[in-house]
C-alpha cells in the first residue's frame, strides 16, 4: 500500500492508495501512529479497495489513541463498497466519516 | 479354513468398533467428577499396580486392559502417566490363569454385552446414564472380539497343517520362539498359548525348552499384535499401546537372549530358576510364563522414569487432543474459589480466541498459513466448554459468598454464549466454505462478512480481556442491531448483476443470518461483561 502525506489547514491527511491488509496495515500503522499527539488527522480512502481485519485493528486502535490524546480522526472520501463494508462491521458508529473529506475539514 | 479366517475378520471388526466406542462414549461422558475418582483409585503406582493386576487376572487379556485404558485416556477420564503402571501390572495378572484356570469370564463379558445392547436398544436407563451403559456395551464387543479372535484359532493343535509345522520345527528352539510369535498374532492370548505350548510338551512334540521358547515369543507377539491394533490411534491413546507394545517385546527379547546365555555358559538363569522351584514339568512351563510377565513388569519399572516423555516424543498428541484440554483449570484451584474463577475467566478468553481461529481458516489472507482446522477447533472449544461448565457447577456447590456466587453466575452465562458463538461460527465456517466451492462468485461481499465478523471477536476478546469500560462500549456500539443494513445488501445481491443459483441465494441467505446471530451474541457478550465487572466492583467495595 502506497501511503503520501499532505496538509489541509491544521489536518495532516494520509492520502493511502491500495489495501488495507496484513501488510497494508503495518504500513499504515508506521504512517499513522506518530502523527496520533493529540492533533488533527485525516486518512483519504479514495483509493482504497479493500479493507481486513487487520486494517480495521489499526484504524480501532488509532481512534482510541486519538480519543484519549484529545486530537481528532477523520476517515472520507470512501468508496460504496468500503463504506458498506464500515457498515457491516459496525465501524460507521465508531468512526467520523466524511463522504467528501476535503469539504468535512474546510467546515 | 475360511469360516475360521472369516470368524477372526469379524472378531477383528467387533474389536475395533469396541475400541473405538469406549472412546467415543466416554469422551460424550466428561465427568470430571468419574475422572478425579479414577485418578483416585490410580493414585500411587503401588496401587495401580494392584489394580493392573486384578484386572489383568480377571479380563485374562493385557491387550484388553490397554485397549479399555486407551479408551479412558482418550476420554480424558485419566492421564496416560497414572495408566501405565496399570497396563504393566496386568501383563502379570494374566499369569495368574495359567496356574489357576478358572471361571468362565466369556459368559460374564456375553452377559455384559447382552444387558447393555438391549438397554441401549430399549432406550432403559436414564440419559445420564446412557453414555456409560454405551460404553459398557463397547467393552463387552471388544470382549466378544477377543474372543471371536480366540475361538477362531482355539482348535489349532487339531489342525493337519499345524501338527505337519510341529515336524517340521521339531528340535529347533528358536523356530518355536518365532512360532509363538506369530500364533500370538492369530490367537489374542497369551496364556492360551501357554496352555497349547505345556500341552504340547506334555504330549512329547516339544520339549521343555522349546515350549517355554514358544512362550517367550509370545512377549514379542504381543508387542506387533498391540502395534498393529492400535495402527487406527493417533497421539496419546496410542502411547499406551505402544507402552505395552515395548515392554513385551523387551520381555520376550530378553528372556531369549537369557535362554542362549544359559545354553551357552551353563549358568542357571530362567530355566534353572524354574527347575529349582519345582520338579514338576507341567508347572515349570507355568514359571516361565510367570517369568516372562514379570520380565514386562520389570521393563516397565525400568522404563518408568522416562516412559511418559519418551512416549509423548513417540505418538505426540494431536492437535485436538492437545486443544481439547483446559489450559487453566485445575482441580487445586477449586480450595480458592475467587481464584478459581480468574481460571475459568482466562478459559474462557482462550476459548473466544479459538472462534478467530475458526474464521481463520477461510479468511483470505490467513486460511493459507492456518495450521488447525475449523473443525477441530469447533470441537475443542465444546470439549474444553463441558470441562469449564463442570467447574463451574463444582464451583457453585461450595460455600461461597453472596459477590462470588453472582460472578459464578455471570461466568455461567458467558460461557453459554461462548457455546452458542461456537456453533455458529462453525456453521458460518462451513457454510462460506460451501459458498467457495459451487460456481464463481464475487467473493468480495462474503469476505466482508468474516473479516467485519474476526474483527467484532477480536473487539470482543478487548472487552472481555480488559474489561475496560471504553472497549466493552466499542463492542457495545460495534454489535447495534443493523437488521435493516443486512436485508438491503441482501436484496442488492440478489437484484445483482451477477446471476445466482438456488444453492448460491439458500447459502448467501444462511450466511448472512448466520453473522447477524453472531453479531446478537457477541452484543450479549458485552452485556454479560457488564454484569461480570459489576460482580467484580462489587467484591472489590465489599
Amino acid at each position: 500500500m502506497n501511503i503520501t502525506t499532505s496538509a489541509h489547514g491544521d489536518w495532516t491527511v494520509l492520502n493511502l492508495d491500495g489495501k488495507i491488509d496484513n501488510a497494508g496495515s503495518e504500513a499504515l500503522k508506521s504512517a499513522l501512529f506518530p502523527l496520533l499527539t493529540g492533533g488533527n488527522v485525516a486518512l483519504d480512502f479514495a483509493r482504497i479497495e479493500y479493507v481486513t481485519s487487520s486494517g480495521f485493528r489499526v484504524l480501532l486502535q488509532a481512534e482510541k489513541e486519538q480519543r484519549a490524546k484529545g486530537g481528532r480522526l477523520v476517515l472520507g472520501n470512501m468508496m460504496p463498497s468500503v463504506s458498506n463494508f464500515f457498515e457491516i462491521a459496525g465501524l460507521h458508529t465508531v468512526f467520523k466519516i466524511a463522504p467528501d473529506l476535503r469539504a468535512a475539514l474546510d467546515a | 479354513m475360511t469360516e475360521l479366517f472369516a470368524l477372526f475378520l469379524a472378531g477383528l471388526a467387533l474389536f475395533f468398533h469396541g475400541v473405538g466406542g469406549i472412546r467415543s462414549h466416554l469422551n460424550g461422558l466428561g465427568s470430571r467428577r468419574l475422572r478425579k475418582q479414577l485418578s483416585r483409585w490410580a493414585r500411587h503406582p503401588v496401587l495401580a499396580g494392584a489394580w493392573g493386576f486384578l484386572f489383568g487376572a480377571i479380563t485374562q487379556s493385557s491387550t484388553a486392559v490397554a485397549f479399555i485404558l486407551t479408551g479412558l485416556v482418550s476420554g480424558g477420564l485419566m492421564t496416560t502417566a497414572r495408566a501405565l503402571p496399570i497396563v504393566a501390572w496386568a501383563n502379570l495378572g494374566t499369569a495368574v490363569l495359567v496356574f489357576f484356570v478358572s471361571f468362565n469370564l466369556h459368559l460374564a463379558f456375553l452377559y455384559v454385552l447382552g444387558v447393555s445392547g438391549l438397554a441401549l436398544a430399549f432406550n432403559v436407563g436414564a440419559a445420564r446414564f446412557r453414555p456409560v451403559i454405551a460404553a459398557l456395551f463397547s467393552v463387552g464387543l471388544l470382549f466378544f472380539g477377543l474372543q471371536m479372535m480366540k475361538s477362531a484359532f482355539a482348535p489349532l493343535s487339531g489342525f493337519a497343517w499345524f501338527g505337519d509345522l510341529v515336524a517340521f520345527i521339531h528340535g529347533s528352539v528358536l523356530a518355536t520362539f518365532v512360532l509363538g510369535m506369530l500364533l500370538r498374532l492369530l490367537v489374542q492370548s497369551s496364556s492360551a498359548i501357554a496352555v497349547i505350548a505345556i500341552a504340547l510338551a506334555h504330549g512329547g512334540l516339544f520339549s521343555g525348552e522349546q515350549a517355554a521358547m514358544m512362550m517367550y515369543g509370545t512377549g514379542v507377539g504381543v508387542g506387533l499384535s498391540v502395534f498393529l491394533l492400535s495402527s487406527n490411534l493417533r497421539g496419546v491413546p496410542r502411547q499406551l499401546a505402544l507402552y505395552q507394545a515395548v515392554i513385551n517385546g523387551a520381555s520376550g527379547l530378553t528372556l531369549c537372549a537369557l535362554f542362549y546365555v544359559e545354553k551357552l555358559t551353563g549358568v542357571p538363569l530362567a530355566i534353572g530358576l524354574a527347575e529349582r522351584l519345582t520338579s514338576d514339568d507341567s508347572l515349570r512351563l507355568a514359571f516361565a510364563f510367570l517369568f516372562l510377565q514379570s520380565t514386562a513388569v520389570c521393563a516397565a519399572l525400568l522404563f518408568s522414569r522416562f516412559a511418559v516423555q519418551w512416549l509423548e516424543k513417540l505418538s505426540p498428541p494431536t492437535d485436538e487432543q492437545d486443544l481439547s484440554r483446559p489450559r487453566f483449570l485445575s482441580d487445586e484451584a477449586l480450595a480458592d474459589p475467587e481464584s478459581a474463577l480468574d481460571l475459568v475467566e482466562k478459559e474462557q478468553l482462550h476459548l473466544l480466541g479459538h472462534l478467530n481461529g475458526q474464521l481463520a481458516t477461510v479468511r483470505e489472507e490467513t486460511a493459507s498459513s492456518a495450521t488447525v482446522s475449523a473443525e477441530v477447533l469447533h470441537r475443542a472449544v465444546a470439549a474444553v466448554g463441558a470441562e469449564v461448565e463442570v467447574f463451574l457447577r463444582e464451583l457453585a456447590g461450595l460455600e461461597v459468598d453472596h459477590q462470588t456466587s453472582r460472578r459464578v453466575l455471570a461466568l455461567e452465562r458467558r460461557l453459554a454464549l461462548i457455546g452458542s458463538l461456537n456453533d455458529t461460527v462453525h456453521a458460518f465456517v462451513e457454510t462460506f466454505t460451501r459458498l467457495r466451492a459451487g460456481p464463481p462468485l464475487d467473493g468480495t461481499f462474503v469476505d466482508n462478512l468474516a473479516e467485519s465478523l474476526n474483527t467484532l471477536i477480536l473487539s470482543a476478546l478487548d472487552a472481555a480481556g480488559s474489561g475496560d469500560p471504553g472497549d466493552i462500549d466499542l463492542l457495545l456500539r460495534m454489535t447495534a442491531d443493523r437488521g435493516d443494513l443486512m436485508e438491503r445488501l441482501r436484496r442488492n445481491l440478489l437484484a445483482g448483476p451477477q446471476p445466482l443459483d438456488h444453492h448460491q441465494k439458500s447459502h448467501l441467505f444462511y450466511l448472512t443470518s448466520l453473522f447477524e446471530r453472531a453479531v446478537w451474541l457477541l452484543r450479549q457478550l458485552g452485556v454479560a461483561q457488564q454484569s461480570l465487572d459489576a460482580s467484580s466492583a462489587t467484591d472489590t467495595k465489599s
